[in-house]
């Protein structure tokens, strides 16, 4: 028996960046509004009221369909902005919102009941009663899974749930604590969980020092460059650190996350849709992305796998590394 | 290795020239503001901010100067080695990368991030000035050369056809001679 295509969940943050991730074989693409009600708060990203009508019409003109991001958690008194993003994504007749506010979730299932809600990573629902809770209480059809999860977790997982999973099929890699990580907090006073942004660029600094290059942010150096080094964003988990002489990564190498060669075995496992990550990248690199996972989902329909592909993806990564991260949780 | 001079290079070099440059280039300013009016949406909140675009392979560089919209960003031509003395104030950002890949940027044909991991592209200083300036154009939809000649009427095709035949021509010399020389073109994403 031939299992059901895996669906592309592809990301835009601007209209541009839409219609080129539409063009390239996006089932979906995901965007968010331009305020803290969405995790990629960056300046001048993101979609107006206008901007998301049209590129709605764009999308579901050509059968694809574009889900909302209102996924960090709204401030306690004025919930207003997200209450607020969550009427006009149902108004505009968007395909789903993904939350992960629980008084959100509630908002939105009593306010707009024929509205899809799916559940957003920073979430983190990672177990059967988390997940059916929230399906229960809310009404939930989708869940998009915390990257902590093996493939036979996940497989075991999607048995056990009432609803459809989403998984990250490449892109920037977080240190595991989705929704709970406040490390940019500790030195911005920012995070992606309430303003919707980590290591904002206004506390971002690089500088050229003789043939090093130095990144820092909010005045504390991250990370520095050696000539012949690729360069990185000086997000916390993703510093060097040093003790004595030695200087290494604490948290997590400069890499991303990447599902090329696992695809089938995510398949195999129940999964629904792969979610690449990448809202705040350029479309040229959305429409690439997305290009080669295409070519690569419907290979798994010949019983292929691309290695061109594959290699692809390599050469697009941070760094040019990849890793499949916990789904093979190779450190074991 | 062949010395080289391009035409723009040593136009640039001539003072005279420059202030002819800056109205050009004021002018392609305020028509791709015309043509792509939701770019100046993004950079609402910059106002006032200044960034210094230094192509290396060029004698000058571009200061723009961020304004409140509907006002299009205003340019001048300075030289990046003697701002001090020419009473320019130090910019919020600095992007460094060679014309050709500047051109590309402007585009969006091109992964902006991957120029920056690989140390193709340098930027300095503020870096949501970058940002927000990067989204802004990646979403504007810039054709340099279809823009440039819209403003000719019925002229519009030819010339553009005419224009794409000389961005490919300028563009295999610039990869053949390298950053000898000034001139920008298509550029292969």
């Amino acid at each position: 028996m031939s299992m059901a295509p895996l669906e592309l969940v592809c990301p835009a943050g601007t209209p541009a960046a839409l219609r080129d991730a539409v063009d390239a074989g996006a089932d979906v693409v995901y965007v968010g509004f331009r305020d803290e009600t969405n995790a990629r708060n960056f300046p001048g990203l993101n979609f107006s009221r206008p901007e998301l009508r049209d590129g709605i019409g764009y999308a579901q003109q050509r059968g694809r369909e574009v889900f909302v991001a209102i996924n960090t958690y709204a401030n306690a008194g004025s919930q207003a902005a997200w209450h607020s993003a969550i009427d006009d994504a149902a108004a505009l007749k968007a395909d789903a919102v993904i939350i992960a506010d629980i008084g959100l979730l509630d908002y939105a299932a009593q306010r707009h009941p024929n509205l899809r809600l799916h559940l957003s990573v920073q979430a983190a629902a990672s177990h059967a009663d988390a997940i059916r809770f929230y399906h229960e209480a809310f009404g939930v059809r989708r869940v998009v899974l915390p990257r902590v999860l093996t493939v036979a977790e996940i497989a075991q997982l999607t048995r056990q749930i009432p609803v459809e999973t989403e998984v990250f099929a490449f892109g920037g890699m977080c240190p595991m604590a989705e929704g709970r990580c406040s490390l940019s907090s500790y030195v911005t006073g920012q995070s992606p969980n309430r303003q919707g942004v980590c290591s904002p660029a206004s506390h971002v600094r690089y500088e050229q020092r003789g043939q090093v290059l130095v990144s820092s942010l909010g005045g504390s150096t991250i990370n520095v460059f050696d000539k012949t080094e690729k360069a990185g964003y000086p997000t916390l988990c993703k510093g060097r650190f040093s003790v004595g002489s030695y200087a290494d990564y604490l948290f997590e190498e400069p890499t991303s996350l990447s599902t090329g060669e696992i695809l089938r075995d995510l398949q195999a496992a129940g999964v629904k849709a792969l979610k690449i990550e990448g809202r705040q990248r350029g479309r040229a690199y959305v429409a690439e992305v997305v290009r080669q996972f295409r070519a690569l989902v419907d290979g798994l329909a010949r019983d292929e796998t691309p290695s061109s592909a594959v290699a692809a993806l390599r050469q697009l990564a941070e760094g040019q590394q990849d890793t499949s991260g916990a789904y093979r949780k190779g450190w074991r | 290795m062949i010395p080289v001079q391009t035409p723009l290079r040593r136009f640039l070099l001539l003072p005279g020239n420059r202030h002819l440059a800056e109205t050009l280039l004021s002018s392609l300013a305020a028509l791709l503001v015309r043509r792509h009016g939701a770019m100046l949406e993004r950079l609402a909140d910059f106002a006032g901010a200044t960034c210094l675009v230094v192509p290396q392979d060029l004698p000058t560089a571009f200061l723009i100067t961020l304004q409140a919209p509907p006002l299009a960003p205003r340019l001048q031509l300075v030289d990046p080695a003697r701002m001090d003395s020419a009473g320019v104030k130090a910019p919020r950002a600095i992007i460094h990368a060679d014309i050709v890949t500047l051109f590309a940027l402007l585009e969006g044909r091109i992964d902006g991030d991957a120029l920056f991991f690989s140390r193709d592209l340098v930027v300095e200083g503020d870096m949501a000035v970058v940002v927000a300036l990067r989204n802004a154009v990646d979403d504007a939809g810039i054709d340099l050369i279809a823009d440039a000649t819209s403003v000719l009427g019925p002229f519009a095709i030819p010339a553009e056809r005419i224009g794409r035949s000389a961005a490919s021509l300028a563009t295999r010399l610039h990869r053949r001679f390298g950053t000898q020389f000034g001139l920008g073109g298509s550029h292969a994403a």
